[in-house]
């Protein structure tokens, strides 16, 4: 993969970043209040509770 | 047809729908984000505004705000939807125009009249999007009583701010909202406030503009690509081109944001960028390909589709239809409606070759219009999109490998 790419596939690019599932890494990367660590527990809840994700409107907050 | 109206053959077309119908996989997502114009006027006149200043005009010939009638009617649409959905949860977004204008009282009523159409068994959110001004202490009641979140649009510090957001008598409003935004940070209707929206205008500088905007003691705030397309560009660009003005004026916030040992805020646009790159699936139409599930009911009972189409041509959010006498199980197959829940179908080919379109997604989808072929294209941000994006993948995946051989 060129360095400045993403690959083909999501899945692909998360497995290489980050594997959620790994439960020891999980918690070293959410044992901060830093922007990642949020992302990371965000991420790692919604991939085992299975959200159900829709988009909502881009004009509220 | 004018020549701004979409073609027969752009994109979307019926085909769209008779393709999502032979689809055996495929099933209509039931709405569940409602945007209700109570009010079809401001009493701002900025110059970026896509309800006023751009494409479409329908406003000048609806109602200027929504009757109690058509505020019941819609509560009871969209029970009618929640029960036929068996939905959980609903969320109600009070929008305009300025949806203040209604006064105090056509709030309550109005909220009082959504709750009671929904049972008990949908927990239903309810939100207003206001510029801010009118965030009095009667308003500011209303609000907490009906426990109604509040999202408000401030572009920055005061010159930042009243370059575009201003009075039609040429003042700017920036005093007037922060004299609100103080009223809404004190103890009994801080929990309500949500966040702040921010369009962005690249002659301002990015860092102070998000300094500016912490200052306020938001939770949360977002950043806004102004509303362009392939037809009228971007603010610093010329038809037809795209660049990476806006990559290079959000990244420098991203980079102090990113970098503080403490997040400071929510920054919505970048944080479902993260979410992406991590494998996970966006919660804003801004950016990936989740299904949109969201509609507009306009102040005369029309039901449309998302209000920031009204930038790309006249008439692009209509659907036909009014909740007087169609349910909102009727839009569900409209062939724009079913585009946006298609995923990486609605993508143009050049984005299906792109690298980061499940990231990306394209964009905004108003942002994609182009006159002879429809919403079927890249964004017109599309160099923007791409180089915010691999920015952002390549702060985030130099730090989870940092911390990976930092624990071997």
């Amino acid at each position: 993969m060129a360095a400045n790419t993403m690959g083909p596939d999501r899945a692909e690019v998360s497995t290489e970043l980050v594997d959620l599932s790994d439960e020891s890494l999980a918690a070293l990367l959410t044992s901060d209040s830093s922007v990642l660590s949020h992302a990371i527990q965000r991420a790692s809840q919604e991939a085992k509770t299975g959200t159900d994700v829709s988009a909502g409107f881009n004009n509220k907050v | 047809m004018t020549s701004t109206t979409l073609g027969e053959c752009a994109w979307p077309t019926e085909v769209v729908v008779a393709e999502a119908l032979a689809d055996p996989a495929w099933r209509p997502l039931p709405f569940r984000e409602f945007i209700l114009k109570v009010h079809g006027r401001c009493n701002l006149s900025c110059d970026y505004c896509y309800m006023y200043e751009m494409a479409d005009q329908s406003w000048r010939a609806k109602p200027a705000f929504m009757s109690p009638e058509i505020a019941a009617a819609a509560g009871l649409r969209i029970a009618e939807h929640a029960k036929a959905h068996d939905l959980r949860s609903v969320e109600v977004v009070l929008h305009g125009g300025e949806p203040l204008l209604v006064g105090s009282n056509n709030l309550r009523r109005t909220a009082a009249a959504i709750r009671a159409a929904l049972p008990a068994s949908v927990d239903v959110r309810l939100a207003i999007q206001t510029n801010g001004v009118l965030l009095t202490e009667s308003i500011l009641a209303v609000l907490r009583a009906h426990q109604i979140l509040v999202g408000v649009s401030l572009d920055g510090g005061e010159q930042a701010h009243d370059r575009h957001r201003r009075y039609a008598r040429g003042t700017g409003s920036h005093a007037a909202v922060m004299r609100g935004l103080a009223r809404l940070r004190r103890p009994g209707y801080r929990h309500l406030f949500q966040g702040l929206l921010c369009t962005i205008d690249i002659s301002n500088d990015p860092v102070q503009v998000y300094e500016d905007l912490l200052a306020t003691g938001t939770p949360g705030m977002d950043f806004l690509l102004p509303h362009a397309n392939w037809a009228s560009p971007p603010p610093g660009y010329l038809a037809g081109e795209t660049g990476t003005a806006y990559a290079e004026w959000l990244i420098p916030i991203f980079d102090r944001w990113y970098a503080r040992p403490r997040r400071e805020a929510g920054i919505r646009f970048f944080e479902e960028i993260i979410n992406l790159v991590l494998g996970g699936a966006s919660r804003s139409e801004a950016i990936g390909v989740s299904p949109v599930r969201s509609l507009v009911i306009d102040t005369d009972g029309s039901i449309e589709q998302i209000d920031h189409l009204k930038s790309a041509f006249e008439g692009a959010p209509d659907t036909g239809l009014n909740i007087a006498t169609d349910a909102l199980d009727a839009v569900l197959i409209h062939p724009a409606i079913v585009a946006r829940q298609r995923g990486l179908r609605a993508l143009s080919d050049t984005c299906l070759s792109c690298p980061v379109h499940r990231i990306c997604g394209a964009g905004l989808y108003s942002h994609r219009y182009r006159p002879d072929t429809g919403f079927r294209n890249p964004s017109v941000y599309c160099q923007d999109l791409r180089h915010l994006i691999e920015h952002i993948r390549d702060r985030v995946s130099t730090d989870l490998h940092e911390a990976k051989e930092h624990r071997q």
